[in-house]
């Protein structure tokens, strides 16, 4: 049953920004994705998980180490894999029976037999009837039934899913995703394994036989999960609620304690990305956190509920309030802490204040820009010097992600303040006393 | 400079009747409508008039003839041109830091005067006695071809990374990957450069199809050159004719041609 149908071995991956520097995407990853089993990959977003997937398919070669597939080298796209996108990626200008068409044509499979097997797709994942549909006349939902049917109709061996459900509603996403499993468990489909990167820690945990976490910077497999419950799994079911709560407590502590072992509880660094929380949002949750019927102590999954957030979003917000210190992560909890408490009892001009000591002490981005505007006699600095500084360890997008996060903190904290126009980042102008003060 | 800005501000606000939008009168538009109908028939009767009384109907003829021979010049070129840009553009595009060198050389091409290259062409077909109907129009399209190639890149280069992989993922290769994914994913941006391209053509064959160098004058058979040679003899009436009949062919084009098919790129053809 366990017989290994792709394999990676330490597989290494940088990308080269247009300005020539390398950034290392992946390192020394390995993984085999076996016969007759679903694996998801979980991990934050820019931690390599696509890039790996799109290695496994021979869309883009690896720098260094091996892809195997069926125990061959592969060179380029491998026709037993195919791959289920994000974004869809249909083809706008053909309809729906063209779209599912394309690769047996690419494969110089005859018109008749294209058509049948076109229509056998098309009615197995229900879309009888859209056949001339245009894609842009479809619902997402729809939409990703044909990139579905479009990979099915290949008959692959290897079926890879690139946060295919993302995407999509939360409802529509469920179906879809009972349907591939229906299709899987009911041996509809001759597809031997499949493999999902999402960052839905539920779909990963109601689908999966195995869940690994990715770890980011560079990307790395940092732990993995076997998941043995039967299908159909019930989401309210008490070993599901289990393993989904094991799931939160391995990603959010697996940014620090997993992912960089010699470090200790490691502290935000200098060129570090900030988790993209807003502020309304961390207070939000702050506020939701230490009223009932939390009472200061929540279950991940279940703030995830009552929030309505998304995993990444939710992990993103618990991860600034650690952040500042106002909460803390024990395995799949949150807890707030004492300063925690006295921010959502304070008023909004102490908060501000609250916040801003926080940041100079904790993030040392912003310490480092403030410090700059300390040293510097006219009291501002373009902001072009921070990203530079920031993408030694970021790319460009990353960096100017990063760059914005810290400025919407900054100017909360009252740290700094920015103006978009000249693209200056300034001491506060009126209250350099009171500044001072709270420093 | 206070006072300017004073006299523009506005000393009421939405709650004022005199915010109220005021209805244009009806009357003052018909008015207008009136003298643009009457200035239009004006002209349209001066040239029936020029056209019966100084040139007769026969040169008007003529000149149309001469429209045709620049319209398929033009036709051909666009073609030949559209078949050596697109793949080129296509390449260059999909390589996001080649594409931005090659299109800052390809606009400096376009801004570079094509008729600096003009008395070279005339030296080659003298010497090696070509056919100046033939040989002369390359030049019309020397400056206006780069027009194609950037907006073709500029297509290619906007064409979404998830659709590329699936291309590769089902192995799509050779015509069918052109005939059903680079082509239609280009072709809004085609046709935007092709209408540059043509209209700028049309514009050049004025200079292209009728060439002095020292004592040579090379001349190919086309409105252009008829146009060029009316202006070196300053007829004024005759050159009022050509550029009229050449005014009728590009609008003509336009509006079967290139509005067609970029409606069709506007409702088929994006992402």
């Amino acid at each position: 049953m366990s017989k290994p149908i792709v394999e990676l071995k330490s597989v290494d991956k940088s990308f080269h920004s247009t300005d020539g520097t390398a950034r290392l995407v992946l390192q020394d990853v390995d993984f085999t994705l076996n016969e007759g089993e679903i694996v998801a990959l979980l991990g934050q977003s820019g931690s390599g998980k696509s890039t790996m997937l799109r290695i496994m398919a021979g869309l883009i070669p690896a720098d260094k180490g091996q892809v195997l597939y069926q125990g061959m080298p592969i060179y380029g796209a491998a026709r037993g894999i195919s791959m289920v996108f994000q974004s869809f990626a249909l083809f706008p200008w053909l309809t729906v029976q063209k779209n599912v068409e394309l690769g047996l044509e690419a494969q110089g499979v005859s018109m008749k037999e294209r058509v049948k097997r076109a229509q056998a797709a098309i009615e197995m994942i229900g879309l009888i009837g859209f056949e001339g549909a245009l894609p842009r006349e479809l619902s997402g939902g729809m939409r990703q039934r044909v990139g579905i049917a479009r990979a099915l109709v290949m008959e692959p061996e290897v079926l890879l899913m690139d946060e295919a459900f993302s995407a999509l509603d939360v409802l529509t996403g469920e179906r879809l995703r009972e349907d591939i499993l229906e299709l899987w468990n009911n041996n509809e489909i001759p597809t031997k394994a499949i493999l999902i990167v999402s960052h839905n820690i539920e779909e990963a945990v109601m689908m999966a036989d195995r869940v690994l976490i990715f770890a980011s910077d560079p990307g790395r497999v940092c732990a993995e999960l076997p998941i043995t419950i039967r299908h159909p799994r019930v989401v309210e079911s008490q070993e599901v609620r289990a393993l989904i709560d094991n799931v939160y407590g391995l990603m959010t502590s697996g940014t620090s304690r997993l992912g960089r072992l010699a470090e200790v509880e490691s502290k935000l660094q200098l060129g570090d990305r900030l988790p993209e929380a807003d502020i309304a949002r961390m207070e939000g949750m702050l506020e939701l956190l230490a009223e009932e019927p939390f009472n200061g102590r929540a279950d991940l999954p279940k703030l995830a509920e009552d929030t309505e957030l998304t995993d990444k979003e939710l992990i993103d917000v618990s991860r600034a309030l650690t952040i500042l210190g106002f909460v803390q992560l024990p395995q799949g909890d949150v807890v707030i802490t004492e300063l925690g408490i006295a921010y959502v009892a304070s008023t909004k001009a102490e908060r501000q204040q609250i916040f801003g000591k926080q940041l100079l002490a904790n993030v040392p981005m912003i310490a480092y820009i403030r410090h700059g505007l300390e040293q510097d006699p006219s009291g501002d600095l373009p902001e072009d010097l921070f990203l530079k500084l920031l993408r030694f360890t970021l790319n460009q997008a990353e960096a100017e992600r990063a760059l914005s996060v810290a400025i919407e903190w900054g100017r909360y904290g009252d740290v700094f303040e920015y103006n978009f126009n000249t693209g200056v980042i300034h001491m506060p102008k009126e209250d350099q006393a009171t500044v001072d003060d709270i420093v | 400079m206070q006072l300017t800005f004073i006299m523009f501000r506005r000393n009421y606000d939405g709650t004022s009747i005199r915010a109220r939008s005021i209805k244009q009168s009806s009357l003052s538009e018909r008015i207008w409508d009136a003298i643009i109908a009457a200035g239009a028939f004006y002209a349209l009767w001066l040239l029936i008039h020029f056209i019966h009384t100084e040139v007769g109907w026969g040169e008007a003829g003529h000149v149309f003839v001469l429209g045709l021979f620049t319209l398929s010049r033009v036709v051909i070129l666009i073609i030949i041109a559209a078949l050596i840009w697109i793949p080129v553009g296509v390449w260059v595009g999909m390589r996001p830091n080649l594409s931005s060198r090659v299109q800052a050389l390809a606009q400096f091409m376009a801004a570079f005067p094509a008729n600096l290259m003009f008395p070279g062409a005339v030296v080659l077909i003298v010497h090696f006695k070509l056919n100046p109907d033939i040989w002369l129009s390359p030049l019309m399209i020397l400056g206006t071809q780069w027009y194609l190639l950037f907006n073709v890149i500029a297509g290619a280069s906007t064409i979404p990374t998830e659709l590329r992989y699936v291309s590769q993922n089902l192995g799509l290769s050779g015509w069918l990957k052109w005939r059903r994914y680079l082509l239609p994913a280009i072709f809004p941006s085609f046709v935007t450069g092709a209408i540059t391209a043509t209209g700028g053509s049309w514009n050049a064959s004025i200079v292209a199809e009728y060439v002095t160098w020292g004592h040579t004058t090379l001349h190919a058979h086309g409105i252009g050159s008829y146009i060029a040679e009316m202006t070196a003899i300053g007829d004024f009436p005759r050159i009022a004719l050509g550029i009229g009949i050449m005014c009728v062919f590009v609008m003509g084009f336009n509006h079967f041609i290139w509005r067609r098919l970029y409606r069709m790129a506007e409702n088929r053809l994006h992402f």
